[in-house]
């Protein structure tokens, strides 16, 4: 969907992005990650020429943007900023229907969407269409601003530290409803973010910038299991645990885990294969009594299992034991 | 209580002439205000996008507003002559600074996220600053606005001072008649129509976006209105230029209209600018003081007052009787400039002093060389006498031959208290003996100190002897304080043209101005 190819941004003489090379696939959710002044932002703002590349090319859609309009480009691609940057001087409605609007909709086609997005965001029309960006929390802009970029609902959407000025819990709760969001499903996602959990849980591939270069590019499984170098390594280190524990599947697990005895009379909790081994150790470790037992669905080649917290974690030991020999 | 019974008083009998210039300096403000926007608004909005310049434009600005604005104006007259075509141009220039420097910080005060927000959404430069710029910098721009409107009805006041019109003409008139009702008419329409444009224009920027449309098509409609009645044709003979305080004082104008029954068509200019503005030839007949330096550089003619409207202002040392009694000696010395000095001569002496920048005390001992009055000096040590002058040319100069002949004939030792502030200072500093001596005119002896009432002033100004008898008697029974024989010439008022356009028409006196208008 989106190809970079030799990327350099220079600023008089500080290379902030130093000859990158990125292939982005369609419906995938790509992560810039990276501490500030990596150059993860100004990849971001190269793709929609926010920012003009010094060397190279892009092309978005199989068309090179040096040869569209700036303003043409920009159109075609949802971008959300922290803050969500909501016009203060416009409504709720107004803000959401700016691009349609430089889009020449006609009027109802852009009443309709307008409210059906905001309605997908989790707000309700008739209540907020003619509210001002005052009057919102800030996880209602965020809302907001999520709703302006996919209103119009362009192919890709270019996000830039789009929860980081919300407090943890709003955004933990936005994060969560933001992963499961249908519109967001089935188009291709650039998200700038400096937080490694954010990173973990969004992203379809990870890419860990520094110094205005690519440190490595792969899965959340990838850059925990497999670091391509020492700064990966020391990157991810404070959080290697909980985040090896994040990326592995249950069903990952299946061949170290010992069949084991089934419980008839405690509490029990089925998840699927998929699920996350970090899910499953955050509902055993509730502190109730009986302690509750994960039940692992089965699959066709593999039976059904109960798991107490030490199954678990023998299991995680023994994966990792395996990966370093 | 008295005051505002005479306030009331004057607002009713002029109420015509109140509205005219009411309008006039609406009219002013929103012409020059409207020019202001359409030419700063673009500018600041132009240094905003090229940030290189907006340290020079602003500058520049800034420094346009520093210019004091009578001097401006002068400035000014060259280019652009007389009347609201220079007033206008002159407030616009002063109401551009606040206009440009607030559009600039509105536009750049907006945060810069938004900007980057609306840009990554597809907008033009164009858009960016029509729908987010402007409408985000709206309240400081229209602070702007206010601003340079409430600055404008100020400084459209001094309009007055270059026949613009406007509420200045009865603020200034009402100064230099020292006629506080005529200050109040002009100086509370005035704050009003500042309180006015400042209201509105606050309205205007709280109505919703809808409704703004008319409100500026009304406005654009409003200005050629406002600007028509500039347009009114004026082709009079001869344009008269009048200072304020000429045009209201009954001896000055008025007196000349009853005497002459002469109908001048007029406007009212500052004093410091009729001279300018009768040379440029922006008006034909100026108003101004008989011995004025001025009169030759711009080389003017004094037309004659044939019929004697003007009071006599006859120019005499005042002297305190208590240091002639001690030293009779004085007497002689005093008296030996009295008569010898007509008003071409001492009008010669001021420009040499004026324009020549020659110093008071070489004129003077060039002069007194001239009439073989002149004696080297005796460096005598006897008591001192003090010499006083009020603070203009003409003061100067006859106190300088005055010490030189002191010096020159008696042994008394002379030193001078010059550039007293005014006739009350340099009387007062007389009667109480902080000077001994100081130049005075009758005129001023017998309107000013002895508050002579109107009626007998008037019979008295008929004649020089018997005014010039008259006040001294007063003076001598009230102060103790004597008036030495007249030095000869009469600084009083006077009408003046060009001297070749008076030629030309054959017009040497008031009565000759008379028949050439009437003809």
């Amino acid at each position: 969907m989106i190809r970079i190819r030799n990327a350099t941004k220079t600023f008089s003489s500080f290379k902030a992005v130093d000859n990158i090379s990125l292939d982005i696939k369609e419906r995938e959710t790509l992560v810039l990650l990276g501490t500030s002044g990596c150059g993860k932002t100004t990849t971001l703002k190269l793709i929609n020429r926010l920012i003009e590349l010094s060397a190279g090319s892009i092309e978005v859609a199989g068309k090179n943007i040096q040869q569209q309009k700036p303003e043409e480009l920009r159109r075609r691609i949802g971008y959300v900023i922290q803050g969500a940057g909501l016009f203060p001087h416009y409504t709720v409605k107004e803000n959401i229907a700016v691009v349609p609007r430089l889009l020449g909709w006609n009027k109802s086609k852009t009443e309709t969407q307008t409210s059906r997005i905001l309605e997908i965001m989790g707000l309700s029309a008739q209540k907020y269409l003619w509210k001002y960006p005052r009057e919102l929390s800030g996880g209602q802009q965020q809302r907001v601003g999520l709703a302006r970029a996919l209103v119009t609902d362009p192919p890709v959407v270019l996000m830039d530290e789009p929860f980081g000025a919300l407090d943890p819990i709003t955004r933990s709760s936005i994060l969560h409803e933001f992963r499961n969001l249908e519109a967001l499903r089935h188009k291709t996602v650039i998200l700038v973010t400096h937080d490694i959990q954010e990173a973990f849980e969004l992203g379809d591939r990870i890419c860990l910038m520094d110094k205005g270069e690519i440190q490595q590019l792969g899965t959340p499984k990838e850059l925990v299991f497999q670091p391509a170098n020492a700064f990966v390594r020391r990157f991810l280190q404070e959080r290697r645990f909980q985040l090896q524990l994040q990326v592995l599947q249950l069903a990952e697990l299946h061949s170290y885990l010992q069949p084991h005895l089934t419980f008839t009379d405690t509490n029990i909790i089925t998840l699927p294969g998929t699920a996350s081994v970090l899910e499953a150790t955050q509902l055993l470790s509730v502190a109730t009594y009986p302690r509750p037992v994960i039940a692992l669905e089965a699959t066709a080649t593999t039976p059904a299992l109960h798991l107490g917290i030490s199954d678990i974690m023998a299991a995680v030991d023994k994966y990792i034991q395996t990966l370093n020999l | 209580m008295n005051d505002l019974a005479a306030f009331v008083d004057f607002v009713r009998l002029q109420s015509g002439k109140l509205l005219e210039q009411t309008l006039e300096h609406i009219g002013l403000t929103i012409i020059s205000l409207s020019l202001s926007i359409v030419i700063g608004l673009p500018l600041g909005l132009l240094i905003t996008r090229y940030k290189r310049g907006s340290g020079t434009v602003l500058g520049i600005a800034g420094i346009l507003q520093t210019i004091p604005s009578i001097a401006l104006l002068g400035f000014l007259i060259p280019f652009l002559g007389i009347g609201p075509k220079p007033a206008i141009f002159a407030l616009f220039l002063y109401s551009l600074l606040p206009i440009i420097r607030n559009t600039y910080t509105g536009v750049m005060q907006v945060d810069p996220t938004l900007k980057e927000a609306a840009r990554g959404m597809g907008m033009t430069d164009w858009q960016l600053l029509t729908r987010i710029e402007l409408p985000l910098a709206l309240p400081v721009l229209f602070a702007g606005i206010r601003t340079a409107a409430v600055l404008n009805v100020g400084v459209a006041t001094l309009a007055a001072y270059i026949a613009a019109g406007g509420l200045g003409e009865f603020i200034f008139g009402g100064i230099a008649l020292n006629n506080t009702p005529m200050i109040l008419a002009g100086a509370i329409p005035a704050a009003l129509l500042a309180i006015a444009f400042d209201f509105i224009l606050a309205r205007l920027q709280n109505l919703r976006r809808g409704r703004l449309k008319p409100a500026l098509l009304l406005f654009c409609l409003g200005i050629p209105l406002f600007s028509s009645f500039y347009l009114i044709p004026n082709n009079a003979k001869l344009q008269a230029g009048l200072s304020p305080e000429f045009a209201g004082r009954p001896d000055g104008y008025p007196g000349l209209k009853a005497t002459y029954q002469l109908d001048l068509n007029t406007v009212i200019m500052a004093p410091a600018l009729v001279y300018k503005a009768v040379y440029e030839s922006d008006v034909d007949i100026i108003d101004g003081y008989s011995t004025d330096g001025k009169i030759k550089t711009y080389n003017l003619r004094v037309l004659e007052d044939d019929k004697q409207s003007f009071p006599p202002y006859h120019a005499a040392f005042l002297v305190r009787e208590p240091v002639l009694q001690q030293h009779p000696e004085l007497r002689q010395v005093l008296e030996l400039l009295s008569g010898t000095i007509n008003d071409s001569l001492m009008t010669e002496l001021n420009y040499q002093v004026d324009f020549a920048k020659q110093s008071p005390a070489d004129v003077a001992k060039a002069y007194l060389k001239k009439k073989g009055l002149w004696q080297a000096s005796r460096s005598g040590l006897g008591e001192t006498i003090v010499l006083g002058s009020k603070i203009f040319t003409e003061q100067y100069i006859l106190t300088e031959m005055l010490s030189q002949l002191i010096k020159g004939y008696t042994d008394l030792q002379v030193s001078a208290k010059t550039g007293l502030g005014g006739t009350k200072i340099c009387f007062d500093a007389l009667a109480a003996g902080e000077i001994d001596i100081y130049p005075e005119y009758t005129g001023t002896g017998l309107q000013v100190i002895l508050n002579t009432p109107p009626a007998l002033a008037d019979s008295l100004s008929k004649d020089k002897e018997l005014m010039f008898k008259y006040v001294s008697t007063r003076f001598q029974e009230r102060f103790q304080i004597e008036w030495l024989p007249p030095l000869g010439f009469n600084n009083t008022y006077a009408l003046m043209m060009r001297e070749q356009q008076a030629k030309r028409l054959h017009i040497t006196t008031i009565s000759d101005l008379k028949h050439y208008l009437e003809q």
